[in-house]
């Protein structure tokens, strides 16, 4: 009998202490308010039982619907401007860019086939009808059609066009540097004195020095990066005779850019060498400076 | 030899000598070195937003809020609108460039705000690299969406600050953080001091204690949702914990003597704390879970403001174990650490400055660790190596204290009194120590804490 009580009680026992551990935990009141929401509501998104609690909100419950679509559009099909007619222009010679920052903003303000369309913002500018794109870089561009040679058929005639290529040559240097003053106009280059007494002489040291000076000004500086994220960036420019880019400076090292904040390092000494141009340099010397390795980076210890 | 022989050398030989002429410069290439920079803030133009549906003035004051964020930065110039010559832009159309570099911008930000069917807004955005003439990839996307109800306009603003910050800067983001600090009142003779929470950029400020009881030194929870301060109430100085959301307060622990400059851990499942008891100050650990908590210092010194490294392992204090208030590191288990003055201890002194140091907090990026000093009647915010190497005072004034760092490790916020006598308001620096700048507070304001990034 006793073995049967005992047996009695300890069942009585589990299924007590069954129940009580499985008693449901009491819960906040806000967690019974969401509860009965989604009860009725199924479905229903975290956004809307925020408006209907707000007094139950926690970030941690209810997050707010942040929603992260990249693609706005693809990119591929992104269109240039809309006028004026910037693709109808006479495709650029590739290397050459528009001259930066002094450049009129013609592109944006007229046909190209208008010679005598009055363009408000040209005022400052005078020589840009016959080449719409390319006011004073006109000259850079002869320049660098006739440099590659013309091949023809006949037999030695085409070696007639080097003498031609190298007369022309040196014609065109002081023909383009009696143009380059009038016709530069002053916006976004004042300042910037180009017949700069002290950048005469055409020695290494002082092309090294000078180029070193205006890039130096022009980067920001990469002191308040991590020193593990203050990379040395290489790159390669070419600059016209007037100091402008042809092309884009290219990123020789590293290949690309990398991710993390060392990109940002990339990042700031391309915009610096962009952004720079163009160069304040001495025409004469211009076969010492027309190509530049740069490289920036922080003070070797 | 023919006539055509001999033209034909003459041909060779201009040719070759021309071809010497045009090909010796080539191979000459001027090569150069850049060292150093110039530090100027970077122009960036944010024109105002397209707008699609009737909430034209929501999105002007989003985008005014972008623009707020990023020039309180420092970092950048936020050109003025009124100067932009391109004003049709769109969002799914390539900026004129010629354009915008005529200006000098470097970054421009081009956005779009809607009014969705569901009443709820979203705003569009793309970054582009004027001087480069390409888009700026967004965490590698070519531009990004966001989407929240109308009243949450504040913090679609301050992401939309934080991606474009991080993108141009490198660095992580913090503008969509609160700030919590005490609320000062009345008269020097009989403070009120409350306990007050507010946006990062000093919008939304609430009062979340009552101000019958002194509070200080609130710290956030890296969860941020709670908060850990000092409070007088019961006439004894201890530490409590309150939960924003729902409000409650309640006592940490129950320890015997005064509590007081509490921190979390780094992972929010324990509460560092100082407790005085005898005469002597110690610091101990208070797990929030179990409510247990461990004695981390024994000493007869007094070791107070501790602030645990972002790896959980370290932990800075203050002590005057050494004759006077100086910073010192300890391992989190107790165990014994290589010092940097030599030897090995468990705790290693880090300051040797002559002045007073005080209030260490380890940044979240975990190299450095800032201060407050006081030294020749004047006090310092400061930072130094956890190494103990490259000091640096960042502010100087009658009285500055009280340091805590944004969630990026970036900036520095803590309070100032400018001269005798007068009220405390918070004040923030750059790591680089440029752009000290004053946050408004609607009342005095000290003891400043800065959230997490909310999530």
């Amino acid at each position: 009998m006793f073995r049967g009580l005992a047996v009695s009680t300890l069942v009585h026992a589990s299924v007590l202490a069954m129940a009580m551990l499985s008693w449901p935990q009491p819960e906040s009141q806000c967690d019974k308010a969401i509860d009965k929401l989604r009860r009725e509501q199924p479905g229903i998104r975290s956004i809307e039982i925020v408006m209907q609690l707000p007094e139950c909100a926690t970030s941690a419950d209810l997050p707010i619907d942040f929603e992260d679509v990249g693609l706005v559009s693809n990119v591929s099909e992104l269109r240039k401007a809309p006028e004026p007619v910037d693709e109808a222009l006479p495709p650029p010679e590739p290397e050459v860019e528009e001259a930066p920052a002094e450049a009129p903003p013609e592109p944006a303000a007229e046909p190209e086939e208008a010679e005598a369309v009055p363009d408000p913002r040209a005022k400052p500018q005078e020589v840009k009808k016959p080449e719409p794109k390319k006011p004073e870089p006109k000259k850079t561009e002869a320049l660098i059609k006739k440099e590659p040679p013309k091949k023809k058929e006949d037999d030695l005639a085409f070696l007639d066009d080097f003498d031609k290529a190298l007369q022309d040559k040196r014609q065109a240097r002081p023909r383009a540097a009696a143009q380059a003053t009038p016709d530069r106009p002053a916006i976004g280059n004042a300042g910037r004195d180009r017949e700069g007494a002290g950048d005469r002489s055409g020695n290494t040291a002082s092309l090294q020095a000078s180029v070193r000076r205006q890039i130096g000004f022009c980067w920001r500086g990469i002191e308040d990066l991590p020193k593990e994220d203050q990379i040395d960036v290489m790159i390669r420019m070419q600059l016209a005779t007037d100091g402008s880019l042809i092309g884009s400076a290219e990123l020789v090292s590293p290949k690309s850019r990398p991710a993390g904040r060392s990109g940002l390092a990339v990042d700031l000494a391309l915009r610096a060498v962009r952004k720079c141009a163009p160069y304040n340099l001495p025409e004469d010397a211009y076969e010492q400076w027309k190509d530049i390795e740069v490289t920036i980076g922080p003070i070797q210890e | 030899m023919t006539q055509r022989t001999i033209n034909l050398i003459r041909h060779f030989l201009a040719v070759a000598l021309i071809a010497a002429g045009l090909a010796a410069p080539a191979s000459a290439q001027l090569r150069v070195r850049v060292d150093e920079g110039n530090f100027q803030p970077t122009p960036i133009a944010i024109p105002d937003f397209q707008v699609t549906g009737a909430n034209g003035e929501l999105a002007k004051q989003i985008v005014e809020v972008v623009r707020a964020d990023l020039a309180s930065t420092g970092l950048f110039d936020l050109q003025n609108p009124a100067s932009f010559i391109q004003r049709d832009l769109t969002i799914n159309a390539e900026p004129r460039f010629a354009d915008w570099k005529i200006i000098k911008t470097e970054g421009l930000v081009v956005g779009a705000f809607e009014d969705l069917a569901d009443g709820k807004v979203a705003v569009s955005f793309r970054l582009w690299d004027v001087y480069g003439g390409e888009l700026m990839r967004i965490n590698g996307e070519p531009g990004r969406r966001l989407t929240t109800t109308p009243e949450n306009w504040r913090r679609i603003a301050h992401k939309i600050s934080d991606s474009i910050y991080q993108r141009l800067t490198g660095e992580d983001p913090y503008f969509d953080t609160r700030i919590v600090y005490i609320a000062e009142t009345g008269p020097k003779t009989a403070r009120v001091k409350r306990l007050a929470i507010m946006d990062s950029d000093g919008a939304n400020q609430e009062y979340l204690t009552s101000g019958r009881s002194t509070v200080l030194t609130p710290r956030f929870s890296p969860s941020a949702q709670e908060i850990t301060y000092m409070s007088y109430e019961g006439g004894k100085p201890r530490v409590y914990l309150f939960n924003i959301e729902t409000g409650r307060q309640e006592l940490l622990g129950n320890f015997p003597g005064m509590t007081f400059a509490p921190r979390f851990s780094r992972d929010g499942q324990s509460v560092l704390l100082s407790q005085a008891q005898r005469g002597n100050t110690d610091i101990y650990i208070m797990n929030l879970r179990t409510r247990e908590s461990d004695r981390l210092t024994d000493h007869p010194s007094i070791d107070t403001s501790p602030s645990m490294s972002p790896d959980g392992r370290s932990i800075v204090f203050n002590s005057d174990r050494g004759g006077s208030p100086q910073l010192y590191i300890m391992n989190a288990d107790g165990s014994q650490r290589a010092c940097p003055s030599g030897g090995r201890d468990t705790a290693c002194r880090i300051t040797f400055g002559k002045g007073r140091y005080s209030t260490p907090v380890w940044s979240p990026r975990g190299d450095l660790i800032a201060f407050t000093k006081q030294e020749g009647g004047k006090f310092y915010i400061g930072v130094i190596g956890t190494d103990g190497k490259g000091e640096r005072l960042l502010t100087e004034a009658y009285l500055d204290e009280g340091p805590d760092w944004s969630p990026n490790g970036r900036v520095i916020v803590y309070f100032r009194e400018a001269r005798p006598g007068a009220s405390p308001q918070l004040w923030s620096v750059d790591l680089s120590g440029r752009n000290e700048r004053r946050m408004t507070t609607q009342t005095d304001a000290s003891d400043p804490a800065w959230s997490p990034l909310l999530q």
